[in-house]
Order: structure tokens, then sequence, then C-alpha cells
């Protein structure tokens, strides 16, 4: 590789590095739901072993009854001990991951092409790909466990060229990491792993390194799966994720007005129609990011819009630009929204991350081929970087200055501010009482329990001992989250009352309750107030 | 009858070999079954149009250096029926009852009478804290073209084309507009422009329906299919065929 390629891609990636890291703490918003409980278990585990529920080391975190892989978790915790707990120490593992996959694409496209100029571009790309710009910028454990995917592709990839057994061993190890990173990765890994072994079966039948390899990844996951089989029963993320829960699909399947193999076609036209809601132009390259509030026009696609044209030509050139490894390539973007599909819940950009590459890499091949089919100067040093950044700029305004404005308030933005003001205040009041729900209409519940403790730095052994779960509410140290009914409330003396814009007091309760402070959301509407007796 | 115009006015030789190679047997043995072309749309009109626009048609392939008249001719009568199948541009059912009930347009039905947009734009022009100058160099009315063209992107999706095509004719179909495309300088735009009209109705209908807005590209979707057969494997072709036969058989949801 020559200089003037090594400094291009050093540029790419602090590009990638810019748009990942910049403004980590603000955009998005807040720590949203799952992320605030990752990085509340990277805390708790960091200094007590045990996650909020009170399990040792676990190989799958309960979370909100969501059961999250475990390796976001684990992979937090060195930064939560080093940056403390703020939203850098969450979204940091995932954001460098990110960053680091920028690069790993664009070494895996130099070894299947040995195009440096192709495997440039794709980093660019992806460096600049909504989507994963996205999900990086979160502490998302679908973003970290792309990395070990990829990674591991890579690596059997150049095995395949070098034959070097320790690269196959830790080719495999990276693909057993990226099981415990995410649930679609369940699925997802083996059937790559598969298509690996079966398309490249002639090139590796010879070299028992490989079973060595197919044993270990085997041996590794093993207790993931284990403790899935042994706490089938506890499992919600199994029992309500699959697209057999799905309400319309259940009531035929349990209807007996249709036979077995009736049933079995509904199945197979309802995966198909998810299939196709995954692959939806309009989703992948105009509205699917869903940052922007749903009747608005103004919207961001996974993809820049610019690259529509790359995609539809790069399917039709992928075989001309990877020879023998292009139908590995078709066969990772076809499969890849697979396991997503069998879920239930519309398009989800988290679940089906697993395409974000195989598509960059097609969008490449067809930007790349467009770019030798349009000579003109023009085209290719004015009107194409032009369009490239008139989209991307456009994805840039909605993403980075709309979206933390309007969709603070699904990120249960205001949590940390009252965090701030309760640490500082935490003196003068005997009692902190927090009304759970919060949004205009009252109906969504948030997660102070967590959000306290992580940013007011709470003792999780403390949160561990204290901890009571009533059917009143959740009661720790000073704090007790439970609904508030002003009607009945009895208002205790030195007591600091935490209640959403949905749920103000009709009166300040005889003048026994006052006004401290009103948290607002970044578009200047009220999203909680404090009250003192 | 449009194949045959097809097929005489695309001469390039690729095409022509690849008609040769095909092997055309299990999809004209079940064309008939294929949802789009036993689809009959509710407007009378569109059928004596579309047989006038295949008329003017054969004119043009005729018609010499006139030929551009036809072929003029037939665009706009395509161009008329895909919006009166889209529901834009009503026409009274009944043909002879013309006279009385006037034509019109059905506004809407169109992406453009959409109020919201309109005040989101000024919404973002006025209410977001941006340098001035700046917020109207992003939030205008340029964002027609998007929402249009994302409009058109969720209409084109496999389960539209699994529904109206059959899920094994998407697979030929695929090779036919990629062979077609790869040698589109030695074409007729005539493809083109049949495509780009059925394309642009549907984009700016606000709820396209899949058969009626396809219906008038029929003879376009059966000449690609067509045309990639030739590299279309009939081992994977077959048992997709079975199956979305058997699709048709299965209860709706």
């Amino acid at each position: 590789m020559s200089l003037k390629y090594i400094i291009l891609f050093f540029l790419v990636l602090a590009l990638a590095a810019f748009l990942r890291i910049y403004h980590l703490d603000r955009v998005p918003p807040h720590l949203s739901n799952d992320e605030i409980s990752i990085a509340y278990d990277a805390y708790s585990v960091s200094k007590t072993l045990r996650d909020e529920h009170n399990h040792f080391l676990p190989v799958s975190f309960r979370s909100h009854g969501t059961y999250k892989a475990p390796l976001a978790i684990y992979l937090a915790i060195p930064t939560t001990v080093i940056f403390g707990n703020n939203e850098y120490s969450a979204r940091l593992p995932s954001a460098i991951l990110g960053v680091l996959t920028v690069l790993v694409i664009g070494l895996l496209v130099q070894l299947l092409t040995r195009n440096i100029s192709l495997a440039l571009l794709t980093s660019f790309t992806l460096a600049i790909t909504p989507w994963h710009i996205y999900c990086s910028r979160m502490a998302l454990e679908s973003n970290i466990a792309l990395f070990f995917v990829i990674f591991g592709i890579y690596l059997f990839f150049l095995s395949l060229n070098t034959g070097h057994f320790l690269l196959i061993l830790i080719g495999f190890v990276s693909w057993a990491f990226s099981v415990y990173g995410y649930h679609t990765e369940w699925g997802f890994t083996p059937m790559i792993i598969i298509f690996l072994l079966l398309i490249y079966f002639r090139k590796i039948k010879r070299k028992p390194i490989y079973l060595l390899g197919i044993f270990l990844f085997l041996a590794l996951t093993a207790p993931i799966f284990i403790n899935y089989l042994n706490n089938l029963h506890s499992y919600a993320r199994a029992s309500t994720e699959i697209i057999l829960k799905e309400p319309t699909l259940n009531r035929t399947l349990a209807s007996h007005e249709f036979n077995y193999f009736q049933k079995i076609l509904v199945l197979i036209g309802a995966v198909l129609g998810n299939y196709s809601q995954y692959t939806e132009v309009g989703y992948l390259f105009f509205d699917g990011l869903n940052v922007m509030p749903k009747n608005d026009p103004f919207q961001s696609g996974l993809f820049l819009i610019a690259f529509l044209p790359g995609f539809f030509f790069g399917l039709a050139r992928v075989n001309k630009l990877f020879k023998e490894n292009s139908g590995f390539i078709y066969l990772w973007a076809i499969f890849s929204p697979l396991v997503p599909t069998l879920t239930i819940g519309g398009p989800n950009l988290v679940r089906n991350l697993v395409s974000a590459v195989p598509y960059t890499i097609i969008i490449s091949a067809g930007n790349y081929e467009l770019w030798h089919l349009f000579k003109s100067k023009w085209v290719r040093f004015l009107i194409a970087p032009m369009f490239i950044s008139l989209s991307f700029f456009y994805f840039a305004m909605i993403y980075y200055h709309n979206f933390p404005i309007g969709a603070a308030e699904g990120f249960q933005y205001g949590y940390k501010q009252i965090a701030s003001y309760v640490k500082e205040h935490s003196a003068r009041y005997q009692k902190i009482v927090i009304d759970p729900k919060f949004g205009e209409t009252h109906n969504y519940d948030g997660v102070p329990h967590l959000y306290m403790p992580y940013f007011t730095y709470l003792d999780p052994q403390k949160f561990l001992n204290e901890r009571k779960n009533l059917p009143s509410g959740l009661f720790f140290d000073k704090y007790e989250i439970r609904d508030i009914d002003w009607a009945r409330e009895v208002i205790a003396p030195a007591t600091l009352y935490v209640v959403p814009r949905s749920n103000l007091p009709a009166t300040l309760a005889g003048d026994r309750l006052e006004l401290i402070k009103e948290i607002r959301l970044p578009n200047n509407q009220p999203a909680f107030s404090l009250f003192g007796s | 009858m449009s194949l045959e115009i097809f097929q005489t006015i695309g001469n390039n030789e690729h095409i022509k070999a690849a008609f040769r190679k095909a092997e055309y047997g299990p999809i004209l043995a079940c064309a008939g079954l294929i949802p789009l072309f036993h689809f009959n749309p509710k407007n009378a009109y569109v059928l004596i149009i579309f047989v006038l626009a295949l008329i003017f048609l054969l004119l043009y392939r005729g018609a010499g250096k006139l030929g551009i008249i036809p072929l003029l001719i037939s665009l706009f009568l395509l161009l008329l029926g895909n919006l009166i199948v889209g529901g834009i541009v009503y026409l009274p059912s009944k043909p002879l009852s013309v006279v009385k009930n006037s034509i019109s347009i059905n506004k809407e039905q169109t992406i453009f009478f959409n109020e919201a947009i309109p005040r989101l734009i000024k919404y973002h022009q006025d209410e977001i804290p941006l340098p001035h100058k700046l917020n109207f160099l992003l939030y205008n009315n340029f964002v027609y073209l998007p929402y249009w063209l994302g409009n058109l992107g969720h209409f084109v999706s496999l389960k539209n084309f699994f529904d109206v095509l059959l899920l094994a004719n998407v697979y030929p179909l695929f090779w036919g507009i990629r062979l077609y495309f790869k040698n589109l300088q030695c074409q007729e735009r005539l493809f083109v422009a049949w495509m780009a009209i059925t394309l642009v109705v549907i984009a700016i209908n606000k709820s396209a329906d899949k058969f009626n807005s396809l219906y008038l590209a029929s003879p376009w979707l059966l000449y690609m299919i067509l045309l990639g057969m030739h590299r279309t494997k009939m081992k994977i072709y077959l048992p997709f065929l079975v199956l979305s036969f058997l699709l048709l058989l299965a209860p709706k949801l």
C-alpha cells in the first residue's frame, strides 16, 4: 500500500472518529432506556461484580426483562472506571468499535478485490453512512457485535491466503464474541460461518485447523446457549419478540379453521412480507432512520440518498469486482435481514445492523463503477461530490441538530438533570419521591431507579442491599419510585417530589409544597418539575 | 400484441440473443395465473386507452420520420391511463356518461395535497434556532423531491412485486432489467419512457394500489421477465414457482 493510500485511510478513519465521537454526550440527547441499563450494570459490576438484580458476573443481563447480551456491558466497565459515570463511558466502546469497523471493512474489501481504491471508497462510504453513525453513537449491543462478526470474516479470508493457524482461531473467537454481543448474531453468525465453510470448502477441506476452530466456537458459545435453555421460562425476549407472537399471525396459527399446511403458508407469507419491509428502497434511502417525527417530511434514510444509484448499479456489478468472492457478498446481502425478519415490530434498524456492511459494499462497488463510467470531469469532480456533500449535509443537520431537540423526550431526557440537582442538594431531604411516568399523556414508564444511582454515584452495594420491589413501588436509599396521586398523597416534611409535566399538583397542597426547579426539554417544553416540602 | 411490438422495437443483438436462449415454457404456461395478468381495472376507459396507446405504437413503427407524433400520442395516452387507474384523474365509469359528468382531477390523491408539509416547512424555517439563511437553504420546497422519491421507494418493494407477479418471477425480472440497462445505449428509449411514466404517477400518488398502478406496465414487466429467462436457472426458478402458486392458496391475513 502506497503512502498516499495510507494517508487517505487515516483521513477516512479520522472522519469516522469525528462523526462518531463529536458531542457524544449530547447527540443522542440523553442515555436511552437500554443505554442506562448497560451503563448502570457496567457500573454495578465494576464495583460489586454483580448486576442490578444481584446476579454474579452474568452471562445474560436481565435488565428490564429484556435479557441483554453481556459483551456491551463488560466492555463498558473499563471506560466507566476511567471516565466515571457519564454518556462517554457508556457510549465510547460502541463508538470506538464503530470506527474500527470502518477500518476492517476497508481491509476486507482490499483482501477480496486487491483494489485499494475500492477498499478506500468502501471505508469512506461506511464512515458517512447514517445507519452506522446512528448505531455507533449509542451504547448498542448490535454495533459491538457487528465489529466482531466482520473482524471474524476478515480473519477468515486472511487465513485462506496465509494459512496461519492463529488467524483462524482468532477469527472463530471473534465470531464467538459476536454471539455474546447481540441476539441477532445467535442466528446470523452461525449462518455466515456455514456459508463461508461451504463456499470455500475446497480451500479448507485439507486443513483440520478449521475443524478445531468450529469446536472452539461451539465451546465458547455453549455457556450462553446453556444459560438460555436453563432460563427458557423466564426469557421475556424469547417469548415476546418472535414473529409467531405477532397478534394477527398468532390468531391465524391458533385458529382451527386452517390446516397445518395452510398455516405454514401463512407463516412463509408473513416472513416474506417482513423481509420485503427490511429491503424497501424507501426505508433504506429515504426515511428508515426514524430520527424525526413520523409525519415530518424532513427524514433521513439508513443510507444517503446520493448512494441510491450506486446501490442499484452495485447490485449488478459486484460480480465484476469481487469475482469468485461475489457469491459470498450476494449471499451475505440476501440473508443478513433473515434473523430480524423473524421478529415482530416492523423493520428495526438496530436488529438489522448486520445488513449495513454488505449493502455498503454493494453501494461502494456501484459508485466505483459509476465513477469509471462517467468520464466527464464535471461529473467526477463537481456534480458527484456536490450531490454526496449535499445529501450528507441534509442528514447531518437532521441528525446532529434536529434530532436531539425533537427526540429528547423519547430518550427520557431530564433524569440526568434531576440527578445533578439531587446530587448537590440531597442532604436537604429525607425522602426523594419520583413518579416514574413521563410524556405528555403520562403513558410512558421511565427507569429513574437506574438514572438516579448512576448519575449520583450511589454505591451499587447499597442499592443491592436496600432495594425493595413492592407492589406500591421501588424503594432504596432515600428514593421512592412510585406513582403519585396528589389527592391521596400525605406530604411528609423534607421530601423532594419529582413529577412529570403530566402530573403536576393542582395546588401546592396548602403551601406545604414549593416549586424548586423545572426541567425543560431542549425544545423548551417542560419535562419534569421538582417540588420540595 | 404489446409483446410483439416490444420484440420488434427492441432490435438490439444482445436482446435478441437472450430471447433465443431463454426457456419460456414454464412462464408462458402459467402466465395466466400471474395475478397482474388477470386483473381488471375498475374503470372501463383504461382498457380502451391501453389499446389506443398500443395502436399508436404500431403506427410509430411504420410512420418513418413522422413517427414521433404517434409516439407522443401513445405516451400521452399512457400517462392519462396511469392517472386514471391511480385515481388521480376521475372519469365516470360508464363510457357514454362523459358528456354529462365532467372529468375532474382528484388533488387529494396526490402527495402535493398534504397541508402538513407546508406547515412543517414553515415550522422548521421559523422555530429551529439556526442562522436564518441556513434554515431556508435546508428547509424549503425541495423536500417534495425526496418525499416523492421516498413514496416511490416504498412502492417498489419485493412484497408488491411478489403479490402482482408471483415470488418466482422477481428472479428473472431482476436479470431482465439488468440485461436491458446493460445495453441501454443500443435500445429504444421508448421502454424507459413507458416505465418512467408509470413510476412518476406512482410517486405522486398518495396511496398507489399495486395492481392498478402496475396494470399499464404489465407488457413492460412481462417483456423484462421473458428477457431475464436466459439467465434464470430452472433448478431455482421452478421450486419458487411452485411455492408461488402455493402461496396464492394461503389464507389472507
